[in-house]
């Protein structure tokens, strides 16, 4: 199976051609053949995993390459590098995307792009599953480059739509911003180890580490450069701009790349070049700090948001931020386990309110209300997430949340008292807003009657990958059952990590954790539930916070009055230099010049024979006088 | 002979099409020309030995026995792929601007199959003299194209750019005669193995190289740029920034670096500066345009930077890149300046604001734009990848700072990109056309046939038609295969980059430095290497 793997990401690349060159005017065969592709390779990564898991665990890594760019002195490499990490990744990838292909068909139906939108699904997972698998850090680029451009065309699905048009703008130069950094790592990689091997780059930092031929901030730097990428990517501050922008593509787009997938290969890119940030201190404590202040201002703006998409998509980048923290603060198993689980959760808190917005046409919560009458499966799967993310055991949250601020805890980072606090503060506010959101969203009465009573619940292929996500989400947990680890066994960086040893010392543990959480759903329900008390007259009291928080910190102002005035500036500046020192200056300087020294010359071009006649006899006379002496 | 038949069909085909009173022969016979000169051209390719630094496909006869001036060409590996792009590109831009152009219909054929053969005759010169004949011959047809068939300041655009162009000429034309007479033979074998001493070497560098980077254009010589691409019509602007400013390129690796390699050494940083300023002032200058067709004239600036910082690293990776990048520039701003002849011919407007959702009604443009804008934009798989990442990586060898600053500057180029993009394609269809003023024929001279529709009727945005989507399509292809496939490109060139440009650049005997030569001497006995290659011929 193994030595098929290459297949994974070729089979999507191929449907995609298929699709383009040939079926895009049969909308049901297109959307067919991007399904089938990627069933084939969910049931292939399966294998991969299977095959994987019987190796010995000293011995579970696979690479193959082949060669693609050949220049002396170094080469460029395409390959497959299966390990424990990238078969974790292959698994989520393979099959939130097919769960989600196939809630598109009923999500798309009516558009008239579907076999363009099928064609761009099946782009997206090719190159998403070519970064999963690299070998290298240049074929991690082109991956990267590459889902940034899926990532680019699926915002701007509905390009029609102004606003859709500027996000996905905004998506692909913000996420430029973070691989500029990126770029300058792999190339400073290449030149200085001479390969972009992962494999082999691991060898040489961590002989040139003990052997001090590199310094650990040298290592330090490189990986910091790396980490722009994954801030951009990942939508990590000060570059998480986009990512609620990005939720003007279709719902089910925002589920699959800007929720489980494409957004956490930042987080992928990090666990996977851990070599080089667990080198010195001072990156991780980047990381952590960069992490664990994202999860934390995230979460404070999803409180004071009305459209359903972007609660969830502060709510993506709060939930983002706890994986980088905890890869920051060394706990690389407990990070790409909140992966794992948050790729399930978040997928269905996505879908489920695609599954709103197919049966009401609205996104903004204050116009919906009461739903769970009319919708029963996406009420539930919802319910599922919901509790999922906010961390109630049993649900997969509570694993892998509880995991990530145990690792904090526990970290040696400079400071992991505060992040652990900050960590727990954000678990306590994500309870509050998504219980927010299900409350108003699906409790009580309907506020907008027209629209209540044309709402319905969603076809089959749509309720369909509803509630194997929430399967999911209920039981992904399990796999790291305290005493048990499954999940640790198989992913870890170095040692297996120590968890829990029963289910009792786990609770017995995170308690605080827990009551804090709980204490958030109970304040939720206080306030969107028994109405106890009136979210208007809060919002008014603190008026100056509501605002800076609804306005998300100003933002996307800041940042487009440093565009305005810096960038704009700047090349106002070349402007100037252009048209005074190039155009006035050089150009029209010359002819001036040239003018001048005509008249000067005209002035001997007077016409009188006398004059001519005396310049013909001094020239004379001095040739004569050259000669003769 | 191959060689002087490239040169000879398009010249043939010129006459003809010059000659032939209807409109639709001319056409079709400056099409066929061009399309068979391509076909010719392959054999170069399948008959090139890659193995072979020197000069192959040699002809020669005495053309002024007197003075020893002969017509002679040759091909090697620095000029390989500008004549195949050459050839390729030229039977692309007649088949695109066949329903651009409307107004002295034979003429702009004619011009634009004798640019070609001009161009191929500059690549193909193995003798001084007759490389700098055709270099300026190049000139009659790219001042026709512009002056006749341009803009509306289509006069100021053609002033500036031959001035320009011959400023540059005239320097190099004074080196050339120097050199030539120095050495007493117009052969450029022989003076690529006379070593000159280095203070004439600093000299005829710098007028050599003014010549040519003049043509590139480096910064600050790019005054020319602007208003030359954006005034002459949309087939002129592709053979201006797909073909003609690689020639100042070629001039720089066939000439500057080998024949004067010590001063080129001592320049190189500079040079590499100028390059990288070069790459930020035309980024920048872009984000600020709101005329699309300035904004891909600076982009276009701000990448021949990039490949100016390739060649200058004087690396093998470098000068590939390089290479690769030149030939990737041609395919895509190729595309792109077709593309936008199109959407002109469509709208009558360069202005961005007057366009708006054109992919609706025009998907098949808006793809074929995305996919040069894509190539443009450096992304992964297409054409500016493997340069850019060639060009970036040995330059930061070469000297990280400035490099740094190119990344930065390279990077902008998604952010004017896409804004354009989006822009003209993306967002609300306009259907009132009251921002575009109905185009003033006599204003508008050749391309005043267009905005065909009433003011204040919807725009129509046909898409592309048959003829349009056969010239896109090789183009398309093409952006793809040298993202794919890189190494098919480099493979060629990479024995007569080394030979020709990286060996002649290693410290030579030019210095009158008897300890340095004594050092020399020792280090080839020591590593015991093979006396340097002369070029078999």
């Amino acid at each position: 199976m193994i030595q098929h793997s290459w297949l994974i990401p070729g089979m999507p690349a191929l449907a995609y051609a298929v699709i383009v060159l040939f079926t895009r005017r049969f909308k049901a065969l297109s959307a067919g053949i991007s399904i089938l592709a990627m069933a084939a390779c969910f049931f292939l990564s399966m294998g991969v995993f299977q095959e994987l898991a019987k190796l010995d665990p000293s011995a579970r890594t696979v690479s193959f390459s082949w060669t693609w760019l050949q220049i002396p002195p170094w080469e460029a490499h395409v390959g497959v590098l299966i390990d424990p990490l990238c078969a974790n990744m292959l698994l989520v990838v393979t099959l939130v995307s097919l769960l989600v292909q196939i809630y598109s068909w009923g999500y798309m139906h009516d558009d008239e792009r579907f076999s363009v939108y099928f064609s761009y699904l099946s782009l997206f997972s090719a190159s998403m599953l070519l970064l999963v698998v690299a070998n290298n850090y240049l074929q991690i680029f082109i991956g990267w480059e590459l889902v940034g451009l899926c990532s680019y065309l699926l915002i701007g699905f509905w390009y029609f739509k102004p606003e859709a048009a500027d996000a996905c703008k905004k998506a692909f130069v913000v996420n430029r911003i973070g691989d500029m950094g990126f770029l300058m790592g792999v190339i400073t990689i290449g030149m200085m180890f001479q390969t972009f091997d992962f494999a082999e780059v691991q060898k040489i930092v961590t002989q040139g580490l003990s052997d001090h031929t590199y310094s650990t901030t040298f290592i330090a730097g490189i990986a910091l450069l790396l980490f722009c990428g994954a801030v951009g990517k990942s939508a990590q501050f000060p570059l998480h701009v986009w990512l609620p922008d990005a939720m003007e593509g279709p719902t089910p787009v925002s589920a699959l790349i800007h929720a489980a997938t494409m957004v956490a290969a930042g987080v992928y890119m990090v666990a996977r070049t851990y070599t080089l940030f667990s080198a010195d201190p001072l990156s991780m404590t980047v990381v952590a700090w960069v992490g664990g202040f994202t999860a934390l201002f995230a979460a404070t703006i999803a409180v004071a948001q009305d459209d359903i998409k972007r609660i969830l998509a502060y709510s993506t980048l709060s939930q983002l931020g706890y994986m980088i923290l905890s890869l920051g603060a060394g706990g690389y198993t407990a990070g790409m386990f909140h992966l794992t689980t948050h790729a399930c959760f978040k997928a269905l808190l996505f879908l489920g309110s695609g599954s709103v917005i197919h049966g009401l046409h609205n996104q903004d919560i204050w116009k919906m209300g009461g739903l769970w009458r009319k919708m029963k499966v996406t009420t539930l799967t919802f319910a599922v997430a919901t509790l999922a993310i906010a961390g109630i055991p049993p649900f997969a949250g509570f694993f892998s949340k509880d995991a990530i601020l145990d690792s904090v805890h526990n970290s040696a980072v400079p400071g992991h008292c505060v992040l652990y606090y900050m960590g727990v503060f954000t678990a306590f506010l994500t309870a509050f807003y998504m219980f927010r959101l299900f409350f108003v969203v699906f409790t009580g009465e309907p506020r907008d009657h027209h629209a209540h009573d044309h709402a319905h619940e969603s076809p089959l292929n749509m309720t369909g990958p509803l509630v194997v996500l929430a399967l999911l989400s209920l039981c992904v947990g399990w796999l790291n059952w305290p005493g048990v680890g499954l999940y640790s066994q198989f992913v870890h960086y170095g040692s297996v990590p120590e968890g829990a040893a029963s289910i009792g010392v786990l609770l017995g543990q995170s308690w605080p954790t827990l009551l804090l959480v709980v204490a958030g759903i109970a304040l939720s329900a206080a306030f969107y539930y028994w109405k106890v008390f009136s979210a208007e007259k809060m919002a008014e009291k603190f008026r100056p916070v509501y605002l800076l928080l609804k306005n998300k910190y100003y933002f996307d102002e800041m940042y487009g009055w440093l565009v305005k005035k810096v960038l704009f500036g700047l090349a106002s500046i070349f402007h100037w230099f252009d048209e005074k020192i190039v155009d006035d200056g050089m150009v029209d300087g010359t002819g001036w010049i040239n003018q001048k020294m005509g008249g000067l010359l005209s002035l001997t071009q007077t016409g009188y024979i006398q004059n001519y006649a005396w310049v013909i006899f001094a020239a004379v006379a001095v040739i004569f006088f050259c000669v003769s002496f | 002979m191959i060689l002087s038949i490239l040169i000879g069909l398009p010249v043939l085909g010129a006459a003809l099409a010059a000659l032939f009173p209807q409109e639709r022969a001319a056409k079709t016979i400056s099409l066929l020309a061009s399309a068979t000169t391509f076909i010719f051209s392959l054999l170069l390719y399948t008959r090139f030995d890659a193995a072979d630094a020197g000069f192959q496909f040699q002809q020669l006869f005495p053309l002024v026995p007197r003075f020893a001036i002969n017509y002679s060409l040759g091909v090697d590996g620095l000029s390989l792929w500008l004549i195949l792009l050459t050839t390729f590109l030229t039977p692309l831009v007649i088949l695109g601007s066949f329903s651009m152009v409307d107004q002295n219909v034979r003429g702009y054929y004619a011009c634009l199959l004798f640019l070609e053969a001009s161009v191929i005759g500059t690549l193909a010169a193995t003798d001084l003299f007759l490389f700098y004949l055709f270099w300026e011959l190049m000139l009659i047809p790219a001042f026709f194209l512009i002056g006749v068939w341009g803009g509306p300041n289509r006069v100021k655009g053609t002033i500036k750019f031959v001035l320009f162009t011959m400023a540059g000429s005239l320097l190099m034309l004074v080196a050339l005669i120097y050199v030539t007479h120095e050495v007493k033979s117009f052969d450029y074998s022989k003076i690529f193995d006379y070593s000159f001493p280095p203070d004439v070497q600093f000299w005829c560098f710098l007028a050599f190289a003014l010549a040519f980077l003049i043509k590139v254009p480096l910064f600050p010589f790019h005054a020319w740029l602007p208003d030359a691409y954006t005034e002459a019509p949309a087939g002129g602007t592709v053979m201006l920034s797909a073909v003609l400013v690689k020639l100042g390129a070629y001039g720089l690796l066939r000439f500057c670096i080998p024949l004067f390699p010590y001063a080129a050494r001592a320049f190189s940083h500079w040079i590499m500066l100028l390059a990288v300023a070069g790459v930020v002032h035309g980024a920048l200058m872009a984000t600020l345009q709101t005329d699309f067709k300035r904004l891909t004239a600076y982009s276009s600036l701000s990448h021949m930077g990039l490949i100016t910082l390739g060649i200058f690293t004087f690396s093998l990776p470098g000068l590939q890149g390089g290479v690769v990048q030149m030939i990737g520039h041609g395919v895509y701003m190729a595309g792109i300046f077709l593309l936008i002849g199109m959407l002109y011919q469509r709208r009558g407007s360069h202005e961005m604001d007057t366009y708006g959702g054109a992919a609706k009604a025009a998907p098949l443009l808006a793809a074929a734009m995305l996919w040069m804008v894509l190539s443009a934009a450096g992304l992964p798989g297409f054409a500016g990848f493997v340069g850019e990442i060639l060009i970036l990586t040995s330059a930061y060898k070469a000297w990280a700072l400035p490099a740094l600053v190119a990344i930065a500057g390279f990077m902008l180029s998604a952010w004017y990109l896409f804004n354009f993009y989006g822009k003209v394609f993306f967002g609300q269809a306009r259907l009132n056309h009251e921002d575009t003023k109905p185009f003033d024929k006599a204003q508008g001279g050749a391309q005043g046939k267009t905005n065909p529709q009433k003011e204040g009727a919807p725009p129509k945005m046909p898409d592309l038609s048959w003829a349009e989507g056969l010239a896109l399509l090789p183009l398309v292809l093409a952006a793809l295969w040298i993202g794919l496939t890189p190494n098919f490109f480099m493979d060629p060139i990479e024995k007569s980059l080394d030979l020709k440009v990286i060996e002649k650049l290693k410290p030579q005997p030019v210095m009158m430095d008897f300890a340095a030569q004594q050092r020399r001497l020792q280090d080839e006995m020591e590593s015991n290497r093979q006396p340097r290659q002369k070029n078999n011929h």
